[in-house]
């Protein structure tokens, strides 16, 4: 997999080398752009491995302190959310490509001034689910993984929803560590836990209703809700 | 007149003259005189009362006369009319009232005549209620009195009663429209308010004795069947059957009169079962578990002696109401789904039933007894959810029966099996019928050995050996453990192996020793003794036959055996009632520090002792796989729902899917709602993306890629080069795609035919031979889907044309392995393929109408059959009874008008006469009749001799 995306890329970049070889012929203006281009790649050049010339977890640990960023932090999901990233822990030359160039900046300077932007972007209620069922599938880093496990949703969750619904996420991650029923999270209990959070009273849970096709977890969930309130 | 001359009439002086018109009245109504009034009389009286209404007051005594005229009425109806009909009865009472009524009209007529001045002028200015009316009414207030009399007695009020009733119903053509009014909202309300005192008073079935108006059961039904001393729960405790069926014919004209009787049917069973319930709970707390068996056992007896009786009322005194039928259903699901001390009710049937199945279980009861109680429990068995369950101990308790040779009798076995059959489906028996056809060719089977050594003494073992060879799927799952056997039972194996592998090739037994058993001879001092033991028993006393003591460990190492085995196999052998070996120290329960030595001081006054070994409780491991095989289901019956549906709504989706699975046990909501997020996870099912109440079935695409691979692999495993099994997960995908696929190709999709038959037969032959390989799990749910896909496929082949062919394919592949690993299955699809061909030529022999050609065609097909059966079937019992069953019904029709039997002879005598219409040579023709006469021998004995008399 990891070798056939490579070549895939490879294919792709020589592709649009000469994409941009014929574009610069055609006109001026597209000068400009090839020149944006080149600067794009320096930077990823930058923190790419220098043999694989991929952008790995060491790449883009450097890229984060470059940027002040803890490289746990949620700014750096968001770009490569932007990226369209595939893989956990590496950027491919077309997603920096891709995000950079959504982000219209090529510089870190630019980048490191685009991530509140991004940070407003994500937030915003069209783009967050999106968002939030990406940052799932990017966590799962094996081939055919469905399921992430209990310790790492939790992580995650709270990462991605810490900041608009904390006092949810806080119960649940304590339910989730709690609980023996489920050793792992499949994606459509995690869409749902967002669903549950932008539906559902809290802590009251007055409008949940069991009889709904809420994910068994969350019925779960609820129960021990309402008995550790009593 | 002479009214203006004359002084004013005073009141007395003028009613005197009232008084002798009206008792001249009053005698001429009694019949004494027959002489009507004279008009001269009328006028006086007439006259009479004008005058004494026209005087100017005070003398106008028209308030006083109209009180007079009712007091008058009143009277005579108390002096005569009361007495007259106080001592009279019954009709002659009735009677008597009919004729004192007329009088009355004709009183209250006359009278009225007289006061018709009164009348017109008085009370029409007072509009007080005309003289008539007012008479009328007296009448009836005097009546009323009486009804409610104080010193009139209990009968007499009932005759009233009865009488009101009778006028009320039957005579009121006597009344003027009127008066019967009145009297009849009177009556019943007089009526309705009396009988709330008699339900306080009398009892129950009194009172419905009284022909009581619909109106008043409606409005105190519930009171009515409430109470306490003589409603319907009491009827049925006392077994009231006449009054219960009284009330039955009563209620059930009134519309949803029937609904409280139900409701308090079922109240009333549901209380005597929960006593039941309750008096085995305490009897097993008080005994503490002494003897919860029995306890159990007179439960079940008590459940269906319960049913018994009510079943009874509901057919005699209910007339099988659908209603009462109901509540007598819901009442035995409510209290036979609840758990009897630790035990569900799925439980104690199966050991109810096994305890009527098994030698010496404990009740002696007579064949029929036997029949009749295993119907009954199969009949109990509709009102429990769980009958999964029921399934997995039943079958428990059968392999325990069967392998134990405790079975009792052969038929009660089969005869239970054809109830569950019929009840609940040929799915639910199709393993306990495979337990009982294994056992058979396990017989078989070893006699297939016993020759084998015989004609190769050189294996013999030197010891007498019997392997029981089970198909895997049928029964119950068995810890197989690797007990190092003694090298004399090695042997045995070994021989046994030797002798299996040149039956078949690719197949791998499994040797189960924990349901093995031994007899040795024990060599004691005072004498040798026999003795019965399980094997891992005989593998720890065959130990000693070369050491004299041994360390706890030391025959932990030897046999290679776990803790818990070990300490319940030397329990059994040093502590319990025969101490075959002597324990250090001689205490009563075994620590891995003991050592053991053979006791040969041992002796016992019977030759031949059985040594038994405390079985394990296996109860937890029943639930649990039954649990298991629940989530299977589960998951099969929601892929099916969602293929066939593409997009279900969530509640649908759950309602279905426990239809679905109703016949075998009742999921829960909750895991029902798991297994969807499972498959959710495995992609067999998604969410809607607009609606999260919706579910939508994935894509086929992803599951033909995964059978894809499962072919290759059952093929690995089918070729023998690979020890592949499947896990659970896996077979799901595979088996639900392969089904998907068929259905998809049932409703015409394109999909390659011929790759679908290839899996088809991969499968059939998976379902029929090779199982061992599999996991249990797997080969569990493969064989039911086997053979509902198998029927389900061949009853849409049975159709086509080409069933004979896949059929004839079949059972050539079929020659070499059906006798070991015969499915039920696939007799009755043999049955069921045999008689449509059958089916068929008996219509084209109708149609053609051409008898001789029938005949011939149906020799040729028994000859086709019969040869199957002797060569691929090795002459099986089953299948030759398969044969004739089918051969029988079909022989049995009448054909074109003539019996079979008739045909048979005619043919016979075509073929015997001189220019008959086939030139055979003479063995030909003997032959011929051979079979016709085989083929008779079985449908019809009475047309034999008629043919053997045309031979």
């Amino acid at each position: 997999m990891g070798r056939a995306s490579k070549r895939k890329s490879d294919f792709e970049s020589s592709a649009s080398a000469k994409n941009a070889r014929v574009d610069s012929v055609r006109s001026a203006s597209s000068k400009a752009v090839t020149k944006l281009q080149e600067r794009v790649d320096e930077l990823y050049n930058k923190y790419a491995n220098k043999t694989s010339e991929l952008m790995d977890p060491e790449g883009i640990e450097a890229l984060c302190s470059a940027l002040k960023v803890d490289h746990t932090d949620v700014r750096i999901l968001m770009l490569a959310w932007k990226m369209k990233a595939e893989k956990q822990g590496y950027f491919t030359k077309d997603e920096w490509r891709r995000g950079l160039k959504a982000l219209r900046v090529d510089t870190m300077n630019k980048l490191k001034k685009a991530l509140p932007e991004l940070e407003k972007e994500v937030l915003k209620s069209e783009n967050f689910e999106n968002f939030y069922n990406f940052s799932f599938r990017y966590c799962l880093t094996e081939e055919k993984q469905k399921c992430l496990d209990i310790e790492s949703t939790c992580l995650l969750i709270d990462l991605v929803l810490g900041s608009q619904y904390r006092p949810q996420v806080d119960s649940f991650t304590e339910f989730l560590k709690i609980q023996s029923d489920y050793k792992v999270m499949n994606m459509d209990q995690w869409t749902n836990f967002l669903r549950f959070c932008q539906e559902i009273s809290f802590p009251d849970l007055q409008n949940y209703d069991t009889c709904q096709a809420w994910p068994l977890i969350l019925d779960n969930f609820v129960e021990w809700m309402k008995e550790k309130k009593m | 007149m002479n009214t203006f001359g004359k002084q004013c009439i005073m009141f007395d002086e003028g009613w005197s003259i009232m008084e002798t018109g009206i008792s001249k009245l009053k005698t001429i109504l009694d019949g004494n005189e027959e002489t009507s009034f004279k008009s001269e009389e009328y006028m006086v009286l007439y006259t009479n009362i004008y005058n004494m209404c026209v005087q100017k007051p005070p003398y106008e005594y028209s308030q006083e006369l109209y009180d007079k005229y009712q007091e008058c009425i009143k009277e005579y109806i108390r002096d005569r009319v009361l007495p007259s009909l106080g001592v009279k009865h019954n009709e002659f009472m009735l009677r008597e009232l009919v004729k004192r009524w007329s009088n009355h009209k004709v009183m209250v007529r006359w009278l009225s005549r007289f006061f018709h001045y009164l009348d017109r002028y008085f009370v029409t200015r007072r509009s007080l209620p005309s003289l008539k009316e007012a008479g009328l009414t007296c009448f009836r207030d005097l009546i009323n009195q009486e009804r409610e009399g104080e010193q009139i007695d209990r009968a007499l009020l009932k005759n009233v009663i009865d009488m009101f009733v009778e006028i009320g119903m039957g005579s009121m053509d006597y009344y003027e429209n009127d008066f019967q009014d009145a009297m009849l909202i009177d009556t019943s309300s007089y009526y309705s308010r009396k009988a709330s005192n008699w339900i306080v008073k009398d009892s129950c079935p009194d009172y419905m004795l009284k022909k009581v108006k619909n109106e008043l059961l409606v409005v105190h039904t519930n009171q009515l069947l409430e109470k306490e001393h003589s409603g319907i729960c009491i009827l049925l405790k006392n077994d009231k059957v006449d009054d219960i069926s009284r009330m039955y014919r009563l209620f059930h004209k009134i519309s949803k009169g029937l609904e409280p009787v139900a409701n308090m049917f079922k109240q009333h069973v549901s209380s005597e079962g929960m006593v039941l319930v309750q008096q085995v709970e305490d009897a097993v707390a008080n005994k503490a578990g002494n003897a919860a068996g029995a306890q159990e056992q007179s439960f079940v007896r008590k459940v269906i002696e319960l049913h018994d009786k009510y079943l009874a009322y509901v057919n005699n005194c209910f007339l099988n109401d659908t209603l009462i039928h109901k509540a007598l259903k819901e009442a035995f699901e409510g209290f036979c789904n609840k758990v009897v001390a630790g035990s569900s009710c799925a439980e104690l049937l199966a050991s109810y039933s096994d305890d009527i199945l098994k030698k010496g279980g404990s009740q002696k009861l007579s064949d029929e007894v036997i029949e009749e109680t295993l119907e009954k429990v199969v009949i109990l068995l509709a009102y429990i959810s769980e009958k999964d369950l029921f399934a997995e101990f039943y079958r428990k308790k059968l392999s325990r029966r069967l392998l134990f040779d405790r079975s009792a009798n052969d038929d009660h076995e089969r005869f239970i099996l054809t109830k569950l059959k019929q009840q609940c489906g040929a799915q639910f028996t199709s393993k306990m019928e495979g337990m009982i056809t294994d056992l058979t060719l396990a017989k078989e089977n070893q006699n297939h050995f016993q020759e084998y050594l015989s004609d190769n003494p050189s294996a013999n073992p030197g010891m007498d050996l019997t392997v029981t060879v089970l198909t895997t799927g049928f029964w119950p799952v068995y810890k197989s453990s690797d007990l190092r056997l003694p090298a004399e039972m090695v042997k045995c194996v070994e021989v046994f192996k030797e002798f299996y592998q040149t039956k078949t090739k690719s197949r791998k037994l499994t040797w189960i020793y924990s349901l093995g058993t031994c007899n040795i001879k024990g060599n004691f001092e005072q004498k040798p003794i026999e003795l019965v033991m399980g094997t891992y028993q005989a593998a720890v006393l065959l130990l000693f036959n070369d050491a004299d003591r041994l360390s706890y460990s030391d025959i932990k190492t030897q046999l290679n055996l776990a803790d818990e085995d070990l300490v319940r196999l030397l329990l059994s052998l040093s502590c319990a009632k025969y101490k075959i070996l002597n324990k250090t120290p001689n205490t009563r329960s075994v620590s891995p520090n003991d050592s053991f030595e053979f006791n040969s001081k041992f002796t016992d006054r019977m030759r031949r002792i059985k040594i038994p070994l405390p079985s394990v409780d296996e109860k937890k491991k029943v639930v649990e796989d039954v649990e298991k095989d629940r989530r299977y289901n589960i998951d099969a019956s929601l892929v099916r729902i969602m293929k066939s549906r593409k997009v279900l709504g969530y509640q649908q989706l759950v309602m279905e899917c426990v239809e679905q699975l109703s016949p075998l046990f009742k999921p829960d909501i909750k895991l029902i709602k798991k297994r969807i997020e499972d498959l959710i996870t495995r992609d067999y099912l998604e969410r809607d993306g607009e609606n999260p109440n919706l579910f939508k079935s994935t894509d086929l695409d992803l599951g033909w890629s995964f059978m894809q691979s499962g072919i290759a692999k059952l093929e690995n495993i089918l070729e023998g080069i690979e020890e592949t099994q499947f896990d659970g997960e896996e077979y799901m995908m595979l088996y639900t795609t392969m089904v998907l696929q068929i259905d998809q190709e049932r409703e015409g999709e394109q999909i390659d035919r011929a790759l679908l038959k290839n899996v088809i037969d991969i499968f059939v032959e998976i379902g029929m031979e090779s199982m061992d390989y599999y996991k249990n799990d797997f080969q569990d749910a493969m064989l039911i889907d086997t053979s509902a896909y198998y029927s389900r496929k061949a009853s849409n082949w049975i159709v086509e044309d080409s069933c004979p062919d896949y059929m004839l394919k079949c059972l050539r592949k079929e020659r070499e392995r059906v006798p070991h690993y015969l499915h039920s299955s696939s007799e009755k699809i043999l049955v069921k393929h045999v008689s449509s061909e059958a089916m068929v030529l008996v219509q084209q022999a109708e149609d053609a109408a051409y008898n001789k050609a029938f005949v011939k065609k149906m020799i040729e097909l028994h000859d086709k059959y019969f040869a199957y059966v002797i060569n691929c079937f090795f002459s099986n019992s089953l299948f030759h009874m398969a044969l004739m069953e089918v051969f029988e019904v079909f022989c049995n029709k009448v054909v074109a008008g003539s019996s079979t039997a008739e045909l048979l002879a005619s043919f016979c005598d075509d073929m015997l006469k001189k220019g008959g219409s086939e030139k055979l040579r003479d063995e030909v023709i003997e032959e011929t009749l051979d079979k016709v006469i085989f083929s008779n021998s079985f449908p019809f004995e009475v047309h034999v001799k008629r043919v053997v008399n045309c031979i």
